[in-house]
């Protein structure tokens, strides 16, 4: 057996944003998987509000590179899917109201009937955020989420994203291998080794909120964050 | 991911006068029915008998009662095996590309049997069926039978795995990854097999119906076959092909209703 993800130990708080950083290949998806218990760990544990996680939690909605969306199902039966595989059963007229509403949230109400394979990358993206937000997640898991998209999709989509965070107030546990985008979104970012990985350093990042309001990618901070982020993933890269 | 971008109204425009999607088919056919007069006035009838020849002799069966009732004789034994191919295809195929194992053991003879011609199996229909109705379901079932099987089978092991992971992911149970998620996506498998199916179970029924039972359709083309009455041989020819085409344009529009919500390139 491969052991991918070794000796790895970190706690994420309340509200918190924390981005896992590492080398692609470093385990970083192996890891959301054990997080959202689709996963078993071999060895240690995983603890979500103190209950040791062992198959995919209610609390938990994750976001994924592939995003896999239900591709006969409309844009509305997909967000729908996400209420009604929480309660297992068909969705009551509240419910609809609250895909309506996460709809308009993410700005897709008039591509509510629309089929997967008629939307642009970007617009599939938002339609799984808006398939986790409906369940109200205390924890959003996101695996590369914007990895796919390109650049311009990718800056309005994180925007999006620390907004709808905002206005939620998950916790958010993000995989990445862009160090900017980790540094942009996060409260803390996560460095990793390459695998087997452990959490190689943690860096605060203690730009202010809400960072779209403002460039925050233009301030002196945030190329020193950069830096030090990029010094430290180098090493690891480079020893690859 | 490939970002698929369609453009958001159907492109299929109105319909003009002059379509060249109609056009095109149109055009094949009256450039065979010029070639046929055209070689058809220049050997004798025995070889090859004109186009208003066979027309006759379509008018003539077809008003004597013994087309139609050929036809019917071939379309209800295909019929019957059709409807048995397609619900044991679908059962076994489900089965066997869930079901890990019960696929492994089920699996050997399904290929050989698809390996198989069916006319091979003639004797032992022969000895189990006899000779009559259930011997020509039985040849048309196993002529499209494991076409089904294969295609509904590799519908379940083509089944995205994100797609799964997903579903889990929102907590969904087995019996919910398979209803939302692996159920839907064998349907446009089942189709393509479907289409397929079709064909050979076509071809089962007159192969049957020749060999076996002397009935139908099958018959009428052996008898006037042998009696060199090449007229009266196309009438039944051409009967069947329209029927075939028909089969075929209905399996297309069920496509095209069930499946609108897939990209399609052309």
């Amino acid at each position: 057996m491969l052991t991918v993800v070794q000796d790895l130990s970190l706690s994420v708080g309340d509200r918190e944003f924390v981005s896992v950083l590492g080398p692609s290949g470093c385990g970083k998806t192996t890891l959301a998987r054990c997080v959202c218990g689709l996963l078993p760990v071999a060895r240690g544990q995983i603890t979500l509000d103190g209950v040791l996680v062992t198959r995919p939690s209610p609390k938990v909605s994750m976001v994924f590179q592939g995003i896999g969306l239900v591709p006969w199902k409309t844009v509305r039966e997909n967000v729908g899917l996400g209420l009604e595989l929480l309660h297992h059963r068909k969705l009551a007229a509240a419910d609809r109201e609250q895909v309506g509403a996460l709809l308009a949230l993410v700005g897709l109400k008039s591509f509510e009937d629309y089929y997967p394979s008629q939307l642009s990358g970007g617009m599939q993206q938002r339609v799984g955020l808006a398939r986790a937000l409906v369940r109200h997640p205390e924890l959003l898991l996101m695996d590369e989420p914007f990895g796919a998209l390109d650049a311009q999709t990718r800056a309005i989509l994180q925007d999006e994203l620390l907004r709808l965070w905002g206005a939620t107030g998950s916790t958010v546990f993000f995989i990445t291998h862009d160090l900017e985008e980790a540094i942009y979104l996060s409260d803390r970012v996560v460095v990793m080794t390459r695998r087997p990985s452990r959490v190689k350093q943690i860096i605060n990042v203690p730009l202010p909120r809400p960072r779209y309001s403002y460039d925050a990618r233009s301030e002196p901070e945030f190329g020193r964050l950069r830096h030090e982020a990029w010094e430290t993933l180098k090493e690891e890269i480079d020893s690859l | 991911m490939i970002a698929k971008t369609l453009p958001l109204a159907p492109t299929a425009g109105r319909p003009r006068a002059l379509d060249i999607r109609l056009l095109m088919p149109v055009l094949s056919i009256v450039a065979l029915l010029a070639a046929w007069q055209l070689v058809s006035g220049r050997v004798s009838a025995v070889i090859l008998p004109a186009p208003a020849n066979v027309a006759g002799s379509l008018v003539a069966l077809t008003a004597s009662g013994a087309l139609p009732a050929a036809l019917l004789q071939t379309t209800i034994p295909f019929l019957e095996g059709m409807v048995l191919s397609v619900v044991v295809g679908i059962v076994l195929g489900w089965g066997t590309g869930l079901f890990v194992n019960f696929g492994r053991f089920v699996d050997p003879y399904i290929f050989i049997f698809n390996a198989t011609p069916t006319i091979a199996l003639l004797p032992l229909i022969f000895v189990w069926f006899g000779i009559g109705n259930a011997a020509q379901v039985s040849f048309v079932f196993l002529s499209a039978v494991f076409t089904m099987i294969i295609n509904t089978q590799a519908g379940v092991r083509q089944v995205e795995r994100t797609l799964v992971e997903v579903l889990e992911s929102l907590g969904a149970n087995r019996r919910e990854v398979l209803r939302i998620g692996v159920i839907p996506s064998t349907y446009p498998y089942i189709f393509s097999g479907l289409r397929i199916a079709i064909g050979r179970g076509v071809v089962g029924i007159i192969v049957a119906q020749i060999l076996i039972a002397a009935t139908g359709i099958g018959y009428m083309l052996q008898y006037y076959g042998e009696a060199l009455q090449l007229a009266n041989y196309f009438a039944p020819l051409i009967a069947t092909a329209v029927l075939a085409i028909l089969l075929n344009r209905g399996t297309d529009g069920m496509e095209r209703r069930l499946f609108r919500w897939k990209a399609t390139a052309f």
